[in-house]
């Protein structure tokens, strides 16, 4: 008996193949995220030390270090937003009871998805802007650095979608 | 017309429960389209919003906060605070207090103060007979005395913003912190005696410097951070790593609290704030763009200026604007809004910037512990367990003091200009 409490335990809790993805999609993103942060750490004591004690700093540590540090936030945000770091004004949601509640969660979540969709044509424009040019000291294209405006919308997205997923499936299973 | 379909919508979906920060881009976007501007403004102005290298010090005085948080630097300093004030009546609430001056030394926000002072004091408090929203108060009101202190997030926000040297800015918080902590400790002994508040035994005088030197580490790392930056040894960001670096090799090898197995956790967790911190950065950009390219910023200067050019004045209703957008807006998004515009105006009757950006960031600290958007009331009414209602209720005397402290410092320029005053020169 206990035996079978204990699977139904562990198989119950909403969606097997979205915790996989789930779990995939965090472990990329939050080791991306963990090794552009170390990256950036990295060349900024370099600068630091290069400047203090060598006689000659190089010149491109403050355009790297900038550049990984968009890239940290481009990589975190969907984390952030699946562990709650974006800041909101509750008014509503406690208030609300039974079925309500995630189908109000339900409608927001269509909301963001929608701006996030609506964002991934013009970041894409403005990545193409970079094509023609090239950063000061890393002779990098643009482009690479403006398509993280793109990625943060693609991340986002992919995480709110989820979200929502997670909110029709405990619906369906009758979990509310 | 287009204005004014930009403020419903902003009002409208902050108000539905969307995040602030896609609030502001969804609502930039409404307008944008009804406008006829390309929406790659959007991107655009994202991206050179965050597009900065004083801004790299965010996810470096984080790491800083979430090192020493990780490396057991919380305990020292509670322990350190305990030894301190805890045998006045109401001594752990003046030990919360103290806490958080200390522990804002270190970091530079209200909220990673909240959650790491208030998981270990507000249960220990109600241990004590302590009220748990008395607790809860005192946590969350203290901690927006953090920054203030230096090092502080909105201070190097304000510098990004408007090339304000932020040494002077530090500087300048040292001693209005101060006061607000010391009036923060004055409101928790005579609420103490009031509701007859225990008061802890004294440690005794020896304990109280084996305390201090435990908790020594901690208050040194602040002292770095401020002479490296205001000595020219290093720029902000810089000093906001090598903070990190000190940090994590104080709670390795001194505390040994923290291991390499956490590492990884502490850095996920810090590139995720970041991120979050950085979308509203970058959307409150674009925000910003419109209001500006609306003349919005004008207008406001207009309408203060057309009341009064008394200083006095003036000062006293950029307060009260300040105030109101503080308790419905987040920090960051507030000051790229606003800031710019309202430093305009402060400097126009004479008000000196460095001492303006300090009355901007005190009055917004005090928007964090007021609903509906008061995120360290938030933290700590969740860590407490307790309905946002009751802690609201018992605030209420730590936000009067707060706004006392504001009149103070916003009166007396002295306050804030003496410190800078004396390294800088005039």
């Amino acid at each position: 008996m206990r035996m079978l409490e204990e699977n139904i335990k562990t198989e119950a809790p909403a969606g097997g193949w979205l915790n996989t993805i789930e779990c995939w999609l965090n472990r990329v993103f939050s080791s991306l995220t963990v090794v552009l942060l170390l990256a950036l750490c990295g060349v900024v004591l370099l600068q630091v030390t290069a400047r203090l004690l060598l006689p000659s700093s190089p010149a491109w540590t403050e355009e790297l270090s900038r550049y990984l540090f968009i890239y940290v936030v481009a990589f975190g945000i969907g984390v952030a937003y699946q562990q709650g770091e974006l800041v909101s004004v509750e008014l509503f949601q406690s208030r609300l009871r039974g079925l309500s509640r995630p189908l109000y969660r339900m409608l927001i979540s269509l909301l963001m998805l929608g701006f996030c969709v609506l964002m991934f044509k013009p970041a894409l424009a403005f990545s193409a802007i970079g094509e023609f040019q090239t950063s000061p000291t890393l002779f990098i294209k643009m482009q690479f650095m403006f398509v993280s405006t793109l990625l943060v919308f693609v991340n986002l997205f992919a995480y709110i979608l989820l979200d929502l997923l997670r909110c029709l499936q405990a619906l369906f299973k009758g979990e509310v | 017309m287009e204005v004014a379909v930009l403020f419903i919508s902003f009002f409208g979906l902050l108000l539905l429960g969307l995040p602030i920060a896609l609030t502001l881009g969804m609502s930039s976007l409404v307008y944008l389209f009804i406008s006829g501007i390309p929406l790659t403004v959007v991107p655009q102005k994202m991206y050179s919003g965050i597009d900065s290298f004083v801004l790299l010090c965010v996810p470096g005085f984080i790491l800083a906060g979430n090192l020493m948080n990780a490396g057991n630097i919380t305990d020292q300093i509670i322990r350190f605070s305990n030894a301190l004030v805890g045998h006045v009546r109401g001594g752990l609430g003046l030990a919360n207090v103290a806490g958080s001056m200390l522990f804002g030394g270190v970091s530079g926000t209200a909220v990673a103060d909240t959650a790491s002072i208030g998981s270990v004091m507000i249960p220990g408090m109600a241990r004590h007979g302590y009220d748990k929203p008395f607790a809860a108060a005192v946590t969350a009101a203290s901690s927006t005395i953090g920054p203030i202190i230096p090092p502080s997030l909105p201070m190097i926000i304000v510098g990004t913003l408007t090339g304000i040297s932020v040494g002077q800015l530090f500087l300048a918080g040292a001693i209005p912190g101060l006061l607000l902590g010391l009036a923060m400790m004055v409101t928790c002994y005579l609420l103490a005696l009031k509701r007859g508040y225990p008061r802890e035994p004294w440690a005794g005088f020896r304990n109280l410097l084996l305390a201090f030197r435990r908790a020594s580490w901690a208050i040194f790392l602040t002292f770095l951070i401020i002479f490296g930056i205001v000595g020219g040894f290093f720029t902000p960001t810089e000093a906001s790593i090598i903070a990190s670096l000190y940090a994590l090799l104080v709670g390795m090898f001194v505390y040994r609290g923290l291991t390499w197995r956490e590492l990884p956790q502490v850095l996920k967790a810090t590139g995720v704030t970041t991120a979050a911190l950085m979308l509203l950065v970058g959307l409150a950009n674009v925000f910003g763009w419109i209001l500006t390219s609306e003349r919005i910023p004008q207008m406001i200067a207009d309408a203060i200026l057309g009341i009064s050019d008394n200083p006095l004045i003036v000062l006293l209703i950029i307060n009260l604007l300040l105030l109101l957008v503080g308790s419905f807006m987040e920090t960051i998004a507030a000051l790229i809004i606003l800031f710019p515009t309202l430093l305009k105006v402060a400097t126009l009757v004479g008000v000196d910037p460095v001492h303006f950006g300090i009355i901007a960031v005190l009055n917004l600290m005090i928007g964090l512990t007021t609903p509906p958007v008061g995120v360290c009331l938030f933290v700590a009414s969740s860590i407490g367990r307790l309905p946002i209602a009751e802690v609201t209720r018992a605030i209420i005397p730590f936000i009067l003091t707060n706004i006392l402290v504001l009149m103070a410092v916003t009166y007396i320029p002295a306050l804030s200009l003496w410190l800078p005053g004396l390294f800088y020169g005039e």
